[in-house]
């Protein structure tokens, strides 16, 4: 299956510390982000006002800080991470200290993420994500702001760029 | 496609992320920052200390998994095992010790000359002290007028020294 990706920014989750977006695959109406919430609401609110909290947190306070990221949530090196709250787990990217991507996620019920379906459809989406962008930054489509802040440039990324074993 | 060079991403709004962000409250927020806070500074302690997180989990009897937990900034600690973090740490992370400064601000009010040979109680407003005067103050709460047709301060204690500041000298200093 082919996949389109568009960045968009989450501004209400901003802060001075961190710029956070999310996510659109394949020209849908909501983010990867806003499907987690509407998956996870209203049984996992408890854990979602956490994780909402830690966000807030780390875009105001704290940054982006390594300690606060569950790793080992994809393939080494892939950049995939997870912030979480008792079993409930939302995928994400950082780029440097400041730039905070979310994806999906959901409970996690077993003991890896790769037995779970769901979880592991949301960390094989990221993924294609991770490694598309860190393509596109490599060749400088995909840049930095000029004050460190944001990503700027060819924030939408064609199928083309990939192949169905990505 | 978007290839604009310097194009930043569109600002995003939807029912989901209201949603999401409506769930906040003052109060757990203040838990999730105190709790991350706790977690950024040990984990300072430790690169200040020069250990990892094995050694750290060596030096407090815990498995290196507890310690990870413990950086999350999720978990809510107890007071024993901050205390034992302290220890091993060397670090600070409860203010027990710390005086909490007490201070009592009234109003000022204007004693006029007839009624400065009275003794009677009322309110002054030590604000303008205040910034001059650190640590605790204690206030008394009947005093005299001081000043014929002017203002009127109490007797003013400073906990620290255990000292009093006479009329006359706070006549002097803020006058």
């Amino acid at each position: 299956m082919k996949f389109k990706f568009k960045l968009i920014k989450l501004e209400d989750l901003c802060g001075k510390r961190a710029t956070v977006y999310s996510v659109v695959v394949n020209d849908e109406e909501q983010t990867l982000f806003d499907r987690f919430i509407n998956e996870n609401f209203p049984k996992y609110q408890k854990e979602l006002t956490d994780i909402s909290d830690q966000i807030d947190a780390m875009a105001t306070v704290h940054g982006l800080r390594d300690n606060f990221f569950k790793k080992r949530e994809g393939r080494p090196g892939d950049g995939v991470e997870a912030l979480f709250s008792k079993q409930l787990r939302l995928y994400c990217m950082r780029f440097g200290h400041v730039i905070l991507i979310l994806g999906g996620g959901g409970p996690k019920n077993t003991r890896t993420w790769e037995e779970d379906a769901k979880l592991d459809e949301e960390n094989r989406l990221l993924q294609k994500f991770s490694s598309l962008l860190t393509e596109k930054m490599r060749n400088k489509e995909t840049k930095w702001s000029l004050d460190a802040t944001e990503l700027i440039g060819d924030l939408e990324f064609g199928d083309e760029d990939l192949t169905e074993d990505d | 496609m978007n290839k604009d060079a310097n194009e930043s991403a569109k600002p995003y709004r939807s029912e989901a992320l209201d949603k999401f962000l409506s769930l906040r409250t003052p109060e757990g927020f203040a838990r999730t920052k105190n709790r991350m806070t706790l977690a950024v500074k040990i984990q300072d302690a430790m690169v200040a200390k020069g250990i990892g997180k094995k050694q750290f989990a060596d030096l407090i009897h815990q498995h290196p998994s507890v310690i990870t937990k413990w950086l999350s900034g999720t978990h809510n600690f107890t007071v024993d095992t901050l205390t034992d973090i302290e220890r091993v740490l060397d670090v600070q992370l409860l203010a027990l010790e710390e005086k909490t400064p007490v201070v009592y601000i009234v109003h000022r009010t204007t004693v006029n000359s007839e009624l400065s040979s009275n003794k009677q109680t009322f309110n002054v407003d030590l604000r303008g002290l205040q910034r001059s005067i650190k640590g605790e103050l204690a206030l008394t709460q009947t005093y005299d007028p001081l000043f014929p047709g002017g203002q009127a301060f109490s007797n003013v204690l400073t906990q620290e020294n255990k000292t009093k500041t006479s009329r006359e000298n706070l006549k002097r200093r803020y006058a």
